[in-house]
This record gives structure tokens, C-alpha cells and sequence, in this order.
């Protein structure tokens, strides 16, 4: 690897320590401050308060706050990150063994999205001014106006309930179901892709638009090149880096999408796990669910970043 | 700059979409500022003999679970919606506008600054507002605080570049010989340079929160029971949806038609004043 | 001579055909369609999830509904609502009802294949009266276990409890007792039980909270002796495999019974009935008397301290509204003062005469004053993810606000619900589900009376109350104890600590698939199987 592209990926991945630093602080305190009582749920109605001292103390529940940051980051950078409160499993193996649905959907979601945005917005750029330029920026508004969650229920109304082609909710894992699990994962893929085509179609539409003005390409044009040999070499190259940047900024709508996606399919992944964990106050695994996904969105940040190298080596490893 | 402002205005209005977009948001204000004229029925009241009806002449979009008028309940969900939206958008504007200020203005605090806006927008907006929002048990004032903290930072680097790319400029530097406080500086020059972007980040804020706060109240940490919002007549429309398929579609519909109208004038806003600008969210 | 020739014929076919016939041909061909019974998998899909699943640990009835498949009690109920020995093998009261003499059932096995004996069953009942809300109610009046042999013990009483029986074997939420292996309350004490051992027709698998719940056949278990009828008698785990779901929407549950997913769903949408009886898949299973839904008020705090705002809240509400608001359809609900229902020994007709389901906002508005009532809006502590305790929140937020009482309406979660409601101040009502299958007044006693439950009652009322059951408890003759009952009747409504606004029916569906599923009030899946 050539040193300068080494020194690059270096000082950008150095510069996302204090990033994640400020996410561990920030998700820290925020779950910390949430009220409801755990422990009386676990223990239910009949605790008497020396239950409930006993157990807060086995959770390490009853030290100061400042004690149980430093002792849950330390924890975290090891890679433990604790006990959930009421599943009988550690954090890490409960988000872990959720893995799969949510990452099936959120590939499924960005590779329709993308692929759907990608077309209708090369479609647009291409047919400027014309009837399919204002088709596909109405449909990309359209996109970006609908929630997702409400077309979730209506795609369930009229393909599960109507015409029963897919499954209302739940899940098989690839390894038990192999291809009928996308039968699980087409309906809350396609409300997410919704969004994401919309999104990308109006950056490719106008970042597309943006390069066709560029010098180079009138020159190429005047040399007499085919339209479609232009698009293809030239612009869609150049168009790609405001396009995957807005790509990998809006990888976090997909994965907090995702969290409402899941609950409404009973889909069993990390969402699903998230809100309710939320829900019943299991700190934990809120803990480890919301740095989980601020990892992987840094992550595909960080990747975003190191790709523009590959789509345009002017850009400067500042 | 107001004279400006309006005869740029007068151009893009001459753009369909704008246009519609206009007229749309329009209606939408006149029916949520005399909502009780349009409307006579109340929103909360129950009349349970009367649940489940379908669409009729006397309820026009028919009636919910508790026999309410789901008409009157959208109007009021959209006046709580747009309510939402707005004081979001204001604070969006006070609290990033002071960040990013801060941030582009004194480059001791930026890089300080920087970093934790970073931090925070890591995090996807709804995770962030879902979180707070369960935490302060929903309403509301609560989700206005908790959509305002999640967008927040997106403004404040906007603004923070604005003043960035032009606070080296000539005029600002002889301004400064002059004598002119930082104070004035900041308000008459550099805010003149970032209207625009704040502007249209503004409006597809303005979008993003509608949607965001129906998501929040349909989860159950929104707008709070029995007070109507949009997101919890679709939360409260599953249990009914083959039997009484109308209760989720009207909500939603409004919803679509709202956070599209906005992102139209988002979009015509951009064009107009400054069509550099990738703004998405 | 033909006549007799015929006569003899015939007997030599018999006796030939005997011969030639194998030796039990038909009870084997019945066992044979017994074998075909056996196997598969059965998917339920239950309304909500569980916190935990120690049934002594918590008033959430469907813990036990859940581990009724693994643990059983001493004694069951059938579907006469009769108690019936069922871990025990017979029993015999004597002392005037002090002396209990219970014989345990020999050869039955636990799940980890020791034999269930006295010591098990001392264990899990000490911890049953320590722990358990039922078990706490018995224990002022317990005097002691005597262990008489492996398979004989004595329960002795201070006083003549006349309830025991029934309240061992109580349908009622979590009340029942079970009997656990002493290994498990040995190693877990009062703290909950995260590891399960007992003796039912089914092995606890694994749990995954959010998820789901899975069961196994257990093999080797012993049924009780007795006619399968409800929870008594044999149970025959035909089933291999039990899977609860927990899916928190309706139409959800629905589509899944519709599409195959699920076998049995709970609690759907009335509305949805006439669609479910003309479903040829689907069988509608509607319980009754099934449950009650109930106006609970917080007794320490204004205005409900006092006995005329309590009386102001039956008169505010119009129940027939709140049956519309609640359950839906007008088949599901009824209006029934009495807390025990019509057919039932302990029912009463008077109750609630002149209060019950006499809609008077006028005379609620007067009571209200004559309490002193200052207008400081009211307090309503509900869970969001019940139905019924929701929809009923928001209805009765109406109707009080149309009397002109203002009302802060709190809807939270479970787990802030249960801490809310636990607490003495910040709430004034509260909206519970309670079972109207209630065998024996005495259960009552659970949560009425003095600081029992999260009433926090607690004046000279609460005293009286407190001395009506414990007459109740002592008087063994049915005419002379109904009299007491409808004094409690009497009383209740008069001091009103809390009340039932209406009955009704859970509509539960199950696949048409499913055979010989029973109507019980907490389902179960033994003695069914697949066709």
C-alpha cells in the first residue's frame, strides 16, 4: 500500500478515538438517567426492600454514578459488555445472536435502495427538463415524505393479510430456512429501500447534473463521444463521491429505521432487542445497542472515506 | 436583504412544484389555525356506541375505536404535528446557530467542539430521540427537546462553516480594524451569509421532525394518549386494520402530504439560494 | 332342533373367532390411534411477554399459565371448579379444619428423574407462604408442617381454615401452590428462579425473554389417576413440542393462526368474531365468566381517602360506554355486580343495588363535594401495552372530564407501571384485570383489606373488612358463611376500595387443526393433539 494511502487510513482512523469516546460518555449518562425501576420488575411485586438492596448490589446498581462509567468503559474496551438484566445472557451474546436479521435487512434495504436511486436518478440526469426528469424527482420526493413505518403496515395489509404472499412477521435464520428466509425480509426491506432509493436518486439526479456542466465532459462531448460512453467513464465516476458520502451519512436513518422495522415485523434482530430493552429499562443492553450502532455507523463512515481514494485520487490526503 | 429575498421569490414561485407545494401548506395552515370552525367534532370525545364507522357524510373519514371523529383527529394531530415541528425548528436554529457559531468563530473552542459534534452524529437522530424521549416517559415538550438534541449538530457544523468561509474575508477583518465588536460582526455579517443554508436545512428539518415525531408518538413515546398525533391514530389503527382499514389510511396520507410539501419548498429554497448545497439529512 | 342347532353354531363362530382373533386386537388398535397422536410441534402466540417465570414472584398469571406445563400443584381444579388431589393422592380434614392430613402420590418423578417426596413438598410451600401473595395471606394462620413419612404430611392451623384446599389449588392469577424440586428452592431461596425442575407433562426448555418460551415433552411423566377434566386428572402430553411466541399485536397474532404460523393465539380482536366463526381453519374459543376489569383507587391519598369519592367514581361511569371502549363487541361484555357470577354458590343478586351501573353524574358530582374533593386533577396509572387497561384509561378520562374532573392520564410501560402503582403517592387510579374464576370468597382476601396490595387502605374500614374474612375463614356452614359473604358484597360497595367496572370474555383462537383443546381459563396443551 502505497505510504501515503497508509498515513491517510491511519490519521483518520486516529482521529475517531475521541469520536468514540464521546459516544461511550454520551450513551453512558443518557441511559443512566432513565427512570423506572429494574430491579422491582425483576423481582416483582412481592420484593421486600432487602430484596431489592440485595440485588441492586449483585448489579452493581447502588455505586456513584462516575465509578460505574470509568468500571462499564474499561469493561467495554476489553470487549465485556456486561449482563443484560433480564436475559439470561451477556450483552454481547444477546446482540450478537441478533445480528443476522438486522444486517440482512439493512443490506437488502441499501442494495434495492441503491440500485432503484442509482437508475431513477441516472435516468433523471440524463432526461433533464424532460417528462421522466420530473417523474423521478416526484417519485423521489414521494421517497423521502412517506414514513416507513406506515408503509410497512399498509405492505402488510395488502401482501400479507390480502394476498398472502409473504409472512406477517417473524423470522427463520439463513441457516435453518436458506431462501425462504427473504420471505421474512422482502416486506421490511422494501419499506426502507422507499426511503433510501428516494434519497439517492436526488443526489445522483443532481450530482450527476453537476458533472455534466464540468469542463471535461463538454470537451469529451465535443469530441464527439457517445453519450452513453461519456456517462459511463466519466461523470458517473466522478458523481460517486457526493453519492456514497450520502450514502454512508444516511446508513444511520437505515439502522435506526431498522429498530423501528424490526418491532413492527417481530423481527428478532438487534432493534427488536433495542426497543425492548428501552422499553423494560434493561440498561445494559441499551448500553450495548446504541454503541453498537454507532460503531458500525463510524465504520461505514471510515470506509466511505478511504473509498473516495478509489473513486477520485485528486482528492487530497489532508 | 428582504427586498431580495422577495423578489427571489417571485421567481421561483413561478416553478410548479414551488407553487403547489405553496398552496398546499397554505391549506394546511388555514386548517390547522381554524381547525374549530372546520370542524365540529371533538377530538377526544368518546362515543363508543358509535366506533369503527365507516367514512360517511357526518364523519368524513369515519370514526375510530372510541367512536371519535378521525377528521377532526387528523386536523388536530397535524395542528400537534406542525407544532412540533416548528418550536424543533427554532430551537434547532437558536442552539446549532450558538454552537456553530462558537465553534467557527473562535477556533480554540472548534476543534473541542468538533469532536463531540461528531460524537453526537454517530448516533442516528431517531435512536437518540427515542432514547430521551423513554426516558422523560414521552409528551410533547419532551420530544420537541429530544428532536431539537438530535438535530442540532447537523445546523451547527452548517453554520460553522458558513462563518468558516468567510470570517477571513476583507470586509470582516476591516470591520474588525474599525472596532466593530464581535457581536456586531457576527449578526450583520457572517448570519447574512448563512441564511440560505439555514434556511434550507431548516425546511428539511422542518420535514425530518413531522416525520420523526409520528414515528416517536406511534411507538408510544410521542405525543401522549388521548391527545390526537398522527403517528399514534396508525399505532392504534393495527389492531383494526382489517376490520377498519380507513383509520390508518387517512393519518398517514396527511402525513406523506405535509413532510412532502416541506420538502418541496426545501428543495425550491436550495434552488433558488444556493443550489451548491447537498442537502439531504 | 334348528332353533338349537342355530344356537350352537353361532357359540362355536363366537368361540372359533375368539381363537382366531389375537389377544387384545381391540385395545391395541385403540393404542395404535393413540400412537398416531403423538408428536409435532405446537406454536401459541401469547399477548405479552413475561419478566420472569417464578410464578411466586410475581401477580402475572400468565407465569403460570406458561409453567403449568411444568410444575403442578398438590391440588387442581377441574372444570366444575372443584378442587381435586393431584400431586396429593387424598387427603382428610380433621380438628375442626385445623389439621390438614395430605398422602402424597408415590412414583412421581421430576424432571430430573428423582421421585417427588415430603421434602420436596415442605420446601416449595414454606417458600410458597413466604413469597407467594396467596401463600402471605395463609401464613399469620399457619402453625406449622408435620412431615409424618416420604409420602405423608400434616399441615396444622391455629385457627379452622376452612379455604385451604382451594386456595392451594387457586386458578386465580399466580396464587397457585406448585410443588418444586428442594434442590431448586434450596438453591434460589425467595430470589427468582431462573432454573425449573418439576413435574409436569412438560420440561422447561429454554427461555429467551423477548421471544419465546420452549417445552418438551417429559418422557417419563406420571399422570394422576383420576378422568382428565380441566387441570385435575390424567394429563397426556401428546404434543412433543411447545413453543410460546410472545407478539404484542393482534392482527399479528391473527394473520399468524390465519396463515399456519401459530396453532393457538390469545386475546384477538372481537371484532373480528363473525370472521372467525365463519373461518373453517380457525375455531373461536370464547372463556367464561372468564375476567373482570377494575377500578382500583389509591386509599392513602385525596380525594380517595375518603369513602364518597370512591362512591362518586361508580355513579360517574357509564359502563355500557366503557364495554364499547374497552372490549368492542357487545357478546364479549356483560354488567355483573356481583363478584362472583350467576350459577356460582357464591353469587348474590342484591350487590351493588342502586350503585352498580346507575349512571349518575349529578349524584357523583354531589359526592364528590361532599368529600371535600378540591379539584386537583386526578392521577391515572395505566400500561400501555394491555388493551384493555389502555382503552379503558383514555374512555374513563372522558367520562370523568365530562362531570367535570380534570384527569392527568400516565401511560407507561410495564415495568414503570408496576413501580408507579407500587408506590403511596403520585397515582389515583389504576386499571387492573382481575379473574372472575374464583373458587372461594376467601381469595378475595388477597388484596382486600388493610395495606393489602397497592391499595394502601388503611382506616377503621379497612379493619372491618379485615374482620368480615376472618369470620369468613372459620365458618365451615355454607348458609351461615354466605351470609358473611353478602355482608362483604354489602360492604364493598359501600366503602367501595375499589371495584368491578365489567366482565368479559377473552376471545382466543386456535387452528382447526388442533383437537380436544379445552375452554379453560389459562389454556394449556395437554390432552390435544394434530389432526
Amino acid at each position: 500500500m502505497k505510504p501515503l494511502l497508509k498515513s491517510y487510513i491511519l490519521k483518520r482512523l486516529i482521529s475517531l478515538i475521541p469520536v468514540i469516546i464521546i459516544v461511550a460518555v454520551i450513551t453512558f449518562f443518557i441511559t443512566n438517567l432513565m427512570p423506572g425501576d429494574p430491579v422491582r420488575v425483576i423481582l416483582g411485586n412481592m420484593a421486600t426492600e432487602e430484596q431489592v438492596i440485595q440485588l441492586e448490589e449483585s448489579l452493581g446498581l447502588d455505586q456513584p454514578l462516575i465509578y460505574r462509567f470509568f468500571d462499564w468503559a474499561v469493561n467495554i474496551i476489553r470487549g465485556d459488555f456486561g449482563d443484560s438484566l433480564y436475559l439470561n445472557s451477556s450483552v454481547r451474546s444477546a446482540i450478537i445472536s441478533r445480528i443476522e436479521p438486522t444486517f440482512l435487512i439493512a443490506l437488502m434495504a441499501q442494495l434495492m435502495g441503491g440500485i432503484l436511486g442509482l437508475s431513477l436518478g441516472i435516468l433523471a440526469a440524463v432526461n433533464h427538463r424532460k417528462i421522466m426528469d420530473k417523474l423521478s424527482i416526484t417519485v423521489s420526493l414521494l421517497g423521502i415524505s412517506v414514513p416507513s413505518f406506515w408503509l410497512s403496515i399498509i405492505l402488510i395489509l395488502v401482501f400479507s393479510v390480502w394476498l398472502r404472499w409473504f409472512p406477517v412477521s417473524g423470522y427463520e435464520p439463513l441457516a435453518e430456512g436458506g431462501f425462504s428466509t427473504f420471505r421474512y425480509l422482502i416486506l421490511p426491506s422494501t419499506a426502507l429501500a422507499f426511503m433510501q432509493a428516494g434519497i439517492i436518486a436526488r443526489i445522483t439526479r443532481s450530482s450527476v447534473l453537476d458533472t455534466f456542466k464540468a469542463d471535461y465532459i463538454r470537451t469529451a462531448r465535443s469530441k464527439g463521444l457517445f453519450q452513453r460512453t461519456i456517462i459511463i467513464k466519466h461523470s458517473l465516476k466522478n458523481a460517486m463521491v457526493p453519492i456514497i458520502t450520502v450514502i454512508g451519512h444516511n446508513f444511520a436513518i437505515l439502522l435506526g429505521g431498522t429498530w423501528i422495522i424490526e418491532t413492527i415485523f417481530f423481527i428478532p434482530g438487534t432493534g427488536y432487542l433495542a426497543i425492548n430493552a428501552i422499553m423494560r429499562r434493561d440498561i445494559p443492553v441499551i448500553q450495548g445497542c446504541i454503541i453498537f450502532v454507532a460503531l458500525i455507523y463510524i465504520t461505514v463512515n471510515f470506509l466511505v472515506d478511504i473509498s473516495y481514494v478509489f473513486f477520485n485520487p485528486r482528492i487530497k490526503y489532508s | 436583504m428582504i427586498i431580495l429575498f422577495f423578489s427571489n421569490l417571485s421567481k421561483i414561485v413561478k416553478k410548479t412544484n414551488f407553487r403547489i407545494a405553496i398552496i398546499i401548506i397554505t391549506i394546511i395552515l388555514f386548517s390547522i389555525i381554524f381547525t374549530p370552525y372546520i370542524t365540529e367534532f371533538n377530538p377526544r370525545e368518546n362515543n363508543s356506541r358509535n366506533r369503527l364507522q365507516s367514512p360517511s357524510l357526518t364523519h368524513y373519514m369515519g370514526t375510530d375505536e372510541f367512536g371519535r371523529d378521525i377528521f377532526a383527529r387528523v386536523l388536530y394531530g397535524a395542528r400537534n404535528s406542525i407544532q412540533v415541528g416548528i418550536s424543533v425548528v427554532v430551537l434547532t436554529i437558536i442552539f446549532g446557530g450558538m454552537v456553530g457559531v462558537l465553534a467557527g468563530y473562535y477556533s480554540k473552542l472548534d476543534n473541542v467542539i468538533m469532536r463531540i459534534l461528531d460524537g453526537l452524529m454517530a448516533f442516528p437522530g431517531i435512536i437518540i430521540a427515542i432514547s430521551l424521549a423513554a426516558i422523560w416517559g414521552g409528551g410533547k415538550y419532551n420530544i420537541i427537546i429530544a428532536l431539537s438534541f438530535s438535530y442540532f449538530p447537523k445546523m451547527a457544523r452548517i453554520v460553522r462553516s458558513s462563518i468558516l468561509s468567510i470570517k477571513d474575508l476583507e470586509y470582516i477583518e476591516s470591520a474588525k480594524a474599525i472596532g466593530a465588536s464581535n457581536t456586531r460582526i457576527i449578526f450583520r455579517h457572517i448570519l447574512k451569509n448563512s441564511i440560505s443554508p439555514i434556511m434550507v436545512q431548516a425546511s428539511f428539518n422542518f420535514a425530518r421532525a413531522i416525520l420523526d415525531e409520528a414515528a416517536l408518538s406511534f411507538l408510544g413515546i410521542g405525543i401522549m394518549p388521548p391527545n390526537p398525533s398522527l403517528g399514534g391514530m396508525i399505532s392504534d389503527a393495527r389492531s383494526f386494520l382489517t376490520v377498519a382499514p380507513w383509520i390508518i389510511t387517512f393519518p398517514g396520507i396527511f402525513i406523506v402530504v405535509i413532510v412532502l410539501s416541506f420538502n418541496l419548498i426545501g428543495d425550491g429554497l436550495r434552488d433558488l439560494l444556493d443550489p451548491h448545497l447537498q442537502n439531504n439529512y | 332342533m334348528k332353533k338349537t342347532l342355530k344356537v350352537s353354531i353361532a357359540l362355536l363362530l363366537i368361540l372359533g373367532l375368539s381363537l382366531i382373533i389375537p389377544p387384545n386386537h381391540f385395545t391395541v388398535i385403540e393404542a395404535q390411534e393413540n400412537e398416531e397422536r403423538y408428536g409435532g410441534t405446537i406454536n401459541i402466540a401469547q399477548k405479552m411477554a413475561v419478566a420472569h417465570l417464578d410464578s411466586d414472584n410475581s401477580t402475572d398469571w400468565l407465569i403460570t399459565s406458561m409453567m403449568n406445563h411444568v410444575y403442578e400443584g398438590l391440588f387442581e381444579f377441574d372444570e366444575n371448579l372443584e378442587a381435586q388431589p393431584h400431586l396429593a393422592k387424598n387427603y382428610e380434614i380433621t380438628d375442626e379444619g385445623r389439621k390438614y392430613i395430605v398422602e402424597l402420590r408415590e412414583g412421581v418423578l421430576f424432571h430430573n428423574g428423582e421421585e417427588m417426596t415430603s421434602d420436596d413438598v415442605m420446601a416449595s410451600f414454606n417458600r410458597w407462604l413466604e413469597v407467594n401473595g396467596a401463600g402471605s395471606t395463609v401464613a399469620p394462620y399457619f402453625k406449622e408442617i408435620e412431615r409424618v413419612s416420604d409420602y405423608e404430611l400434616n399441615f396444622i392451623f391455629e385457627e379452622p381454615y376452612a379455604p385451604f384446599i382451594n386456595i392451594l389449588a387457586s386458578p386465580v392469577s399466580n396464587q397457585k401452590f406448585v410443588v418444586r424440586h428442594q434442590d431448586i428452592i434450596e438453591e434460589f431461596g425467595s430470589d427468582v428462579i431462573t432454573d425449573h425442575i418439576g413435574t409436569g407433562p412438560y420440561k422447561y426448555l429454554d427461555w429467551i425473554p423477548d421471544r419465546n418460551l420452549r417445552l418438551e415433552r417429559f418422557e417419563d411423566y406420571q399422570p394422576s389417576p383420576l378422568e382428565p377434566s380441566y387441570y385435575s386428572g390424567e394429563r397426556i402430553p401428546y404434543i412433543e413440542n411447545i413453543i410460546y411466541e410472545f407478539i404484542t399485536e393482534p392482527t399479528v397474532r391473527v394473520s399468524g393462526v390465519q396463515t399456519g404460523q401459530f396453532d393457538f393465539a390469545e386475546e384477538v380482536p372481537t371484532d373480528q368474531f363473525e370472521m372467525f366463526e365463519a373461518n373453517p381453519d380457525i375455531e373461536p374459543v370464547v372463556i367464561y365468566p372468564d375476567q373482570m376489569a377494575m377500578f382500583i383507587m389509591n386509599n392513602a391519598q385525596p380525594p380517595f381517602d375518603n369513602k364518597y369519592a370512591r362512591q362518586a367514581m361508580v355513579y360517574a361511569l357509564d359502563l355500557e360506554e366503557l364495554g364499547y371502549s374497552m372490549i368492542g363487541n357487545p357478546e364479549f361484555w356483560r354488567l355483573e355486580a356481583s363478584l362472583h357470577e350467576e350459577g356460582n354458590p357464591w353469587y348474590s343478586s342484591t350487590a351493588g343495588e342502586g350503585i352498580y351501573n346507575n349512571y349518575d353524574p349529578e349524584k357523583a358530582e354531589e359526592l364528590l363535594e361532599k368529600a371535600g374533593y378540591d379539584g386537583t386533577p386526578l392521577v391515572i396509572v395505566s400500561g400501555q401495552d394491555d388493551r384493555v387497561e389502555r382503552q379503558g384509561a383514555i374512555a374513563i378520562q372522558d367520562q370523568l372530564e365530562k362531570i367535570g374532573v380534570e384527569v392527568e392520564l400516565q401511560l407507561f410501560d410495564r415495568p414503570t407501571v408496576v413501580e408507579r402503582r407500587a408506590e403511596k403517592e403520585g397515582w389515583n387510579i389504576h386499571l387492573s384485570t382481575f379473574s372472575k374464576i374464583v373458587p372461594d370468597p376467601q381469595i378475595h382476601q388477597g388484596w382486600t383489606g388493610t395495606n393489602k396490595w397497592i391499595l394502601n387502605w388503611d382506616d377503621e374500614y379497612s379493619a372491618q373488612m379485615d374482620e368480615i374474612f376472618a369470620r369468613m375463614m372459620v365458618e365451615t356452614d355454607y348458609e351461615a358463611r354466605y351470609e358473611i359473604v353478602e355482608e362483604f358484597y354489602d360492604f364493598m360497595w359501600e366503602t367501595v376500595p375499589y371495584f368491578n367496572m365489567l366482565d368479559f370474555s377473552r376471545l382466543n383462537i386456535v387452528n382447526s387443526s388442533v383437537q380436544n383443546f379445552q375452554e379453560a381459563w389459562q389454556p394449556f396443551f395437554w390432552n390435544i393433539w394434530f389432526e
